[in-house]
């Protein structure tokens, strides 16, 4: 069994993560928790395949051949492989996420007085006013199966492997959130991600979009 | 404005002008109002419509940048005093991710326009259909009678990525099951209801074109009706009676009402009867 792993992320500007900053800042009234927000299309699949390293090397033939997933010409990846006895770990784009947002809250903090910024000796995580800052990450995903079943198929006879079980299809949102505890920091990302209401929640429509939360995890201040 | 029909600009729409242009082929008085401008610009319309296009490049999910808008809230206020609000395809997913339509729980967002279904494709789907009104009470299909065909339908254009209509809600879905909000179906000629593609074309539940809200003034609708205004946009591929009516025409299809006009003919008969 070998389960891949694939985040693919613009190497330019990010217009809509950009919108989504700019609508739950200026529209829905998250302008003093929500500092940053980036996004990655993020895949996961998982096939058995006798020979990894010969249908490794097929996937990537096709990730380098064809825009299925990305255009090296405009997108940056992150690809991590893994099955029994041996693993590969290639590309940028988690980091570049990463470094990205963590810049994203530097820009966003360049008003406020240093002072308010860190109050504890010593404390490496980001704290504005004595509240530490998170990084949340959802993965958000179309509840439709159909949409998986077709990028399995099309897997399926590009690798020549079958089956080929899509885990994940979907958009993985960072955000970076001002929040006094991890679980305050959880419900702040639910309630931003689950649009409910006409002035509650943005990122997916429940009726037909669903999410799981990856990780919630204070952000240290790293260049 | 007092009295107009305000047509709302959100950036990204592209079909306000036809929608105007629509509007006033039937004697309607139709103004243009940006997506930014005063709050109280709505206060004194008599209906609202909100045109097809990408607001906000379809950015997130088609509408819901828009929904979030402030002028949405003056849109809802205006709903809820019983003005007409038309949606028209992007305007429909705004008025959607707005908890507007079906609006049987005040501002919940009850409905989804989710990506179309369809056989062996994907995404973006430009076609003619035919509808027929569904059992729901509407003032944009209430005199719509004029238009329809023999089989009681009616040739409508549509284009969009994002246009099934979904709920994950037992709920809400019993009650459109029971024919609350159902505006507009989708139908093959013979005027049955249309289960399956290309006539009912993106996999929508119960084949819903057009939803309604209970008191019946607010209309999301995935058709494109402003594009069937004139009977020379009727393709002769479409056939029925539309199509043989512009065969009839000769140039005169430049000028003769289309399928289309109907609906807004239905608002103006519903603003003075």
């Amino acid at each position: 069994m070998i389960e891949v792993s694939l985040d693919v992320m613009l190497k330019g500007i990010d217009l809509v993560a950009d919108t989504a900053f700019l609508t739950l800042r200026g529209k829905m009234g998250y302008q003093d928790n929500l500092l940053g927000i980036k996004r990655l299309d993020a895949y996961a699949f998982r096939f058995d395949a006798g020979n990894p390293p010969e249908t490794l090397s097929r996937l990537k033939r096709l990730l380098n051949t064809q825009t299925l997933f990305y255009n090296r010409n405009k997108h940056d990846f992150s690809l991590r492989c893994r099955w029994e006895g041996g693993g590969l770990e290639e590309g940028v784009s988690v980091d570049h996420c990463h470094r990205q947002l963590a810049r994203q809250v530097r820009r966003t903090l360049a008003g406020v007085p240093s002072e308010n910024l860190r109050s504890i000796e010593g404390e490496t995580r980001v704290m504005l006013k004595n509240v530490p800052v998170f990084r949340t990450e959802v993965v958000v995903e179309n509840l439709d199966p159909s949409v998986k079943t077709g990028l399995s198929q099309k897997l399926e006879t590009e690798l020549s492997t079958a089956p080929v079980v899509v885990a994940t299809l979907g958009t993985l949102w960072q955000l970076a959130l001002r929040a006094a505890s991890t679980g305050e920091a959880e419900a702040l990302t639910r309630q931003i991600v689950v649009t409910e209401k006409r002035d509650r929640g943005f990122l997916l429509n429940p009726n037909y979009q669903g999410f799981r939360l990856l990780a919630a995890e204070t952000m240290e201040l790293v260049e | 404005m007092k009295n107009d029909v305000v047509v709302i600009q959100f950036p990204g729409v592209n079909c306000e002008y036809e929608t105007a242009r629509a509007l006033a082929s039937v004697g309607l008085s139709a103004k243009i109002v940006r997506w930014n401008a005063a709050a109280d610009s709505l206060e004194h319309a008599a209906a609202i419509v909100l045109p097809g296009g990408f607001s906000y490049q379809d950015r997130i999910r088609a509408g819901v940048v828009a929904a979030k808008d402030r002028i949405m809230d003056a849109v809802f206020d205006a709903a809820s005093r019983g003005v007409p609000v038309l949606g028209i395809c992007n305007g429909a997913q705004i008025l959607v991710e707005s908890g507007t339509v079906p609006g049987f729980q005040t501002g919940t967002i009850d409905l989804a326009l989710a990506p179309n279904r369809m056989p062996d494709r994907t995404g973006y789907f430009c076609t003619w259909v035919r509808v027929k009104k569904g059992p729901a009470r509407c003032i944009f299909t209430e005199f719509l009678d004029g238009a329809l065909e023999d089989a009681g339908t009616i040739p409508i254009p549509l284009a969009h990525a994002e246009g099934r209509f979904v709920t994950s809600s037992d709920e809400v879905a019993r009650r459109l099951e029971a024919a609350e909000g159902l505006a507009l179906l989708y139908a093959r000629p013979d005027g049955s209801t249309a289960d399956s593609f290309p006539e009912n074309p993106n996999g929508s539940l119960l084949a819903i074109a057009g939803v309604t809200n209970p008191a019946g003034n607010v209309l999301a609708l995935m058709p494109h009706p402003e594009r069937a205004t004139w009977l020379h946009q009727v393709p002769r591929w479409v056939g029925g009676r539309w199509a043989h009516a512009r065969d009839g025409a000769g140039a005169a299809a430049m000028y003769l009402p289309g399928p289309g006009r109907g609906f807004f003919e239905s608002l103006r008969k519903g603003l003075r009867p």
